[in-house]
């Protein structure tokens, strides 16, 4: 072996030192800068290739759109409402804030990210086919009314509003019982505008069959859910439209009277109302100011909207005739400003605005040359028990140019499926190209 | 206006120039090849000279040994097609008549470069393999093959080689 490594050492030594070139080092810089180029060439290249890919996606025809939308970090009310079809109902309740909720034509509840635009339906648990589904003004959370098989011990049937956080997805439960101990069917629920306490009205059942659902009603009752605590106050009442302050004192409205109530301990004023609503029933919607000075009522009235005090007071905010010469259906959905109501408006057909749309709303009990009244949202689907967090909704600048809403492009692809196994693709081949071109580079430099 | 990263790569190459050209040599059998090996790697070094100036020569080195079965691979490639229609059967195991050089020339390059690395550069079976990227245990094998295959085509060499090898 060791004659191997001399004869080697023999040959090597018979080799003259060989000649390089001189510009070498010039030659290497040169090779370095176009290297260096190459990379940003590269990441330029992959940079455009996913947003090509982006806006492929996005600027398709429907069946090519996704929910790739731009993002709004602090939310934003939509600026189209639609009934978004046969969504897959999911066991995920942890969304995110959300902007807009409605029960879609399918019975899904169906919720609306604030962030982006996208469609959510919702598998709540023990969620009746009917009830009421109220979002919070600052849309992190999803009141709504359940029933289910009560505890053992308990009443055969446990019914009561139940509180979704749309960010953790917890789902806390509150029971709604009787002082006779039966459980009360939750015909409606109001949130305050704080998003702190929620009220709820609703009447006892006497008789439940799990066949059939048929009940006989017992009486009326109301509640007052302290979100902080967790802990209840119940009061035996009607039934009627019913909303809560920021003071947690809930107010419930129906057709002959006005009822105030915040605790058993601190009781409950009934006012017979100055002029009565007829219309006023069980479930209709209320909403109480954030003074806690106005209730305003849907009664059903076509020509204006009653706002409710204290007293029993009812004032009228009558609708703009010119606007809506048959009238139109108001229904308050909650308070932007201590004096500014927003309320989905269903216009019939000869109207300013037709079908079903938004509006900002000044307070009767504000001088009538301060009243205000914009047109936030138009053709708005047919879907039930629409509510939306109003805490979105930007303070009004005076001028009629002010964006309320946001166009978060067309989120409703067919199925609204996962693009990220898309955009992982894109990547993939924007590497194997740039692989490709690396080789050749290596290749064509030797 | 000479930089000093330019001058240091200056005084690389005038005092291991000799040196890299034997290595280059053995590994290719050819002095037009050795020559352009030398230079491909010096080129590398020049591209990379911020990073490797510190040891340079263990990357040039590196580099050459890379390099040549990187061309070798090529190469056969490339003349595969006037072997096949061009040539008469080549038997090089009837020549016993090659001297170590000619020998070497009919081992694979990486044969080749084993043999260099660890009978010139007397680099360990470890070192050899951390060079080439190869495992330890290839670096045996291919070591071995290389040597009996020395000594089929060169039975007046086996001497040098060593029975036991």
């Amino acid at each position: 072996m060791t004659d191997l490594r001399t004869s080697l050492h023999r040959v090597a030594d018979d080799v003259t030192p060989l000649p390089v070139a001189d510009d070498l080092w010039q030659r290497g810089q040169s090779a370095r800068r176009r290297g260096n180029a190459l990379v940003v060439a590269a990441v330029l290249a992959i940079i455009a290739s996913v947003t090509w890919s982006a806006v492929l996606l996005g600027d398709g025809d429907r069946e090519a759109r996704t929910a790739s939308t731009p993002v709004v970090p602090d939310g934003a009310i939509p600026s189209r409402i639609e009934d978004p079809g046969a969504l897959t109902a999911s066991d995920d309740l942890a969304v995110g804030q959300a902007s807009v909720a409605f029960v879609a034509e399918s019975s899904d509840v169906v919720v609306v990210d604030a962030a982006d635009g996208r469609y959510h339906a919702l598998a709540l648990p023990e969620a009746p086919l009917t009830g009421p589904v109220r979002l919070s003004p600052d849309g992190i959370q999803l009141a709504y009314a359940y029933d289910a098989l009560g505890p053992e011990g308990g009443p055969e049937v446990e019914v009561g509003v139940a509180i979704l956080d749309l960010r953790s997805g917890e789902v806390r439960r509150v029971p709604a019982i009787s002082g006779s101990g039966r459980p009360v069917a939750v015909s409606g629920i109001g949130w305050s505008s704080d998003s702190a306490y929620v009220a709820w009205s609703g009447h006892g059942i006497r008789v439940w069959t799990d066949s059939t659902r048929e009940l006989e009603r017992g009486g009326g009752m109301l509640g007052v859910i302290d979100l902080s605590t967790g802990l209840q106050s119940t009061l035996d009442s009607s039934e009627g439209a019913v909303s809560v302050d920021g003071d947690a004192a809930a107010t419930l409205v129906t057709s002959t009277r006005v009822t105030s109530f915040t605790s058993l301990s601190s009781g409950a004023t009934r006012v017979p109302l100055h002029e009565q609503l007829p219309a006023v029933g069980s479930g209709d919607r209320a909403s109480t100011s954030p003074s806690g000075e106005l209730t305003a009522v849907d009664d059903g009235s076509s020509v204006s909207l009653p706002f409710v005090d204290g007293e029993g007071d009812v004032l009228r905010r009558s609708l703009d005739t010119e606007l809506y010469p048959d009238g139109a259906r108001v229904s308050p959905l909650g308070w932007a400003a201590d004096a500014l109501l927003l309320a989905q408006v269903d216009a019939p057909a000869g109207s300013y605005v037709e079908g079903r749309h938004l509006a900002l709303m000044s307070s009767p009990d504000r001088p009538e040359s301060t009243w205000t009244y914009r047109i936030v949202m138009r053709d708005i689907a047919d879907v039930a028990e629409l509510s939306v967090a109003v805490d979105l909704i930007p303070d009004l600048d005076g001028t009629s140019s002010q964006q309320l809403t946001h166009d978060f492009g067309d989120v409703l692809a067919p199925d609204q499926r996962d693009i990220s196994w898309l955009i992982g693709l894109g990547v993939a081949a924007a590497i194997a190209v740039l692989m490709g071109l690396r080789w050749l580079w290596r290749r064509l430099l030797g | 206006m000479i930089t000093d990263d330019e001058a240091g790569f200056a005084e690389f190459v005038a005092g291991r120039q000799a040196a890299l050209s034997r290595t280059a040599y053995l590994l290719t059998g050819d002095h037009h090849l050795a020559q352009d090996l030398v230079q491909a790697a010096l080129l590398q070094a020049a591209k990379h000279w911020k990073r490797i100036h510190t040891s340079p020569e263990a990357y040039v080195r590196r580099a050459m040994y890379h390099q040549n079965i990187s061309w070798w691979r090529r190469r056969r490639i490339l003349e595969t097609a006037l072997v096949e229609h061009d040539s008469p059967s080549v038997a090089p195991d009837t020549d016993l008549r090659l001297s170590l050089d000619q020998a070497l020339g009919h081992l694979t390059p990486r044969q080749r470069t084993v043999l260099v690395l660890r009978f010139y550069e007397d680099l360990t079976e470890a070192e050899t393999a951390r060079a080439l990227g190869l495992s330890t245990s290839t670096v045996k094998s291919t070591t071995r093959q290389a040597l009996a295959r020395l000594r089929t085509l060169a039975p007046e060499l086996a001497q040098l080689i060593g029975a036991d090898a």
